[in-house]
């Protein structure tokens, strides 16, 4: 994970007021601190925050109690990518069109690395953000879809625990799964 | 971490299951990782089932299960019964958890295998599953006529049975211990392709032999 020393733009990005979320929240315009697990503090707009069920349920239960929420799980990077979506579904919300929606949606999951997208997943899923645990999931799909065993693994970072002995037979008693892949 | 009250209220409820490793697979929850499986193409699972055992078991467990093949005859013997070893073994495994979705295509142009059906099975080992939604598709003619393994007892637990036929249907008859109305059948032979019908529209209980 990149340590807060490197990534310079991240908070700068975060921070600067969007003017776009200011003008739909006029009335409220109130921030929320969020501390990432590797101890970054993201200052959103509590409409961003709001989009993030963990986070609402969480002033929910304790209304008072306020300034920077921990979230213990979720480092920066991934974070400030999900605050990215979350200020474009917002647009979304004032104004429901699906097909830009969509647009949008897969804009967003084009410009991202694999890693961008696999490091999201766990931030969406526990920031309990459904839409964009949706794109996600579909995006991560359909980028393993069609390819090699190597290339999965690599994709995930999953460790391969057969021998090359088991590895030897699966190929060979499998051969219809293993037609037609793509190039890596 | 200077606030351990907040820390508690937002990682109690979720479990923090963070991978010690670098499997970003590995680490997720088994409901999101069957979430991706769900958007997969034919056997991919398959393959993403043979990059690790700890793969292998979630795929197993995936409510979302989609295969395609299409054998030419003269390739037919070894890799048919291996695809076929291969999908009842990983149906059986599942030990009767609930499968959302089947889907298979099974396009064999050798007549033996068509005479052995497969599928049946397949359809079967489904059924104890309690599939939700069966999509299926294999080729039919003279000697391999449409018949599905399912009784009425299964009609409540499917919510959509779909298939499709590839080849010449001449002649076919269903299972007899199925009531099929006759307007049912006669939209079945309408279209060779693409059949599609959901049970829900069964009349229930009904037992005029087509």
């Amino acid at each position: 994970m990149s340590s807060s020393a490197e990534n310079p733009t991240l908070t700068t990005e975060i921070t600067k007021p969007s003017t776009e979320i200011a003008t739909e929240t006029a009335q409220s315009a109130k921030k929320i601190n969020l501390k990432t697990s590797d101890d970054q503090i993201f200052e959103v707009e509590e409409s961003v925050a709001m989009e993030f069920a963990t986070v609402k349920s969480f002033f929910e239960d304790a209304p008072s109690s306020t300034d920077t929420v921990p979230l213990p799980n979720v480092p920066a990077k991934p974070f400030s990518q999900v605050i990215e979506f979350c200020k474009e579904q917002i647009k979304f919300k004032a104004n429901p069109d699906e097909t830009e929606k969509k647009k949008s949606n897969s804009e967003f999951v084009k410009e991202k690395t694999n890693e961008d997208l696999v490091e999201m997943i766990p931030v969406a899923n526990y920031l309990e953000i459904k839409d964009l645990l949706d794109v996600l999931n579909q995006a991560v799909a359909d980028r393993i879809q069609n390819r090699s065993v190597e290339y999965v693994r690599s994709f995930f970072g999953i460790d391969n625990d057969f021998t090359s002995e088991e590895e030897a037979l699966l190929r060979e008693e499998h051969a219809w799964a293993f037609e037609d892949v793509d190039e890596d | 971490m200077e606030n351990p009250s907040k820390f508690t209220v937002l990682s109690s409820s979720k479990g923090n299951n963070v991978p010690d490793s670098h499997d970003r697979l590995g680490g997720l929850p088994e409901h999101v990782v069957h979430h991706i499986i769900s958007f997969l193409g034919a056997n991919d699972i398959a393959r993403l089932s043979f990059a690790s055992k700890g793969c292998r078991q979630i795929c197993i467990s995936s409510p979302y299960l989609y295969f395609d093949v299409d054998f030419a005859s003269h390739e037919c013997a070894t890799k048919c019964s291996q695809f076929k070893e291969f999908l009842s073994k990983f149906l059986r495994s599942r030990n009767g958890q609930l499968i959302q979705l089947l889907r298979f295509r099974w396009l064999c142009d050798s007549c033996e295998c068509s005479n052995e059906r497969p599928y049946d099975s397949w359809i079967c080992d489904a059924l104890g599953c309690n599939v939700k939604e069966l999509d299926i598709g294999y080729r039919i003619d003279e000697q391999n006529r449409l018949a599905l393994p399912i009784s009425a007892n299964w009609l409540c637990f499917l919510e959509v049975a779909r298939t499709e036929f590839a080849g010449l249907l001449h002649k076919f008859h269903l299972a007899s211990n199925i009531g099929f109305s006759r307007g049912l059948i006669a939209e079945i032979i309408t279209s060779l392709w693409g059949i599609y019908w959901r049970l829900g529209s069964l009349p229930a209980a009904h037992h005029s032999k087509g």
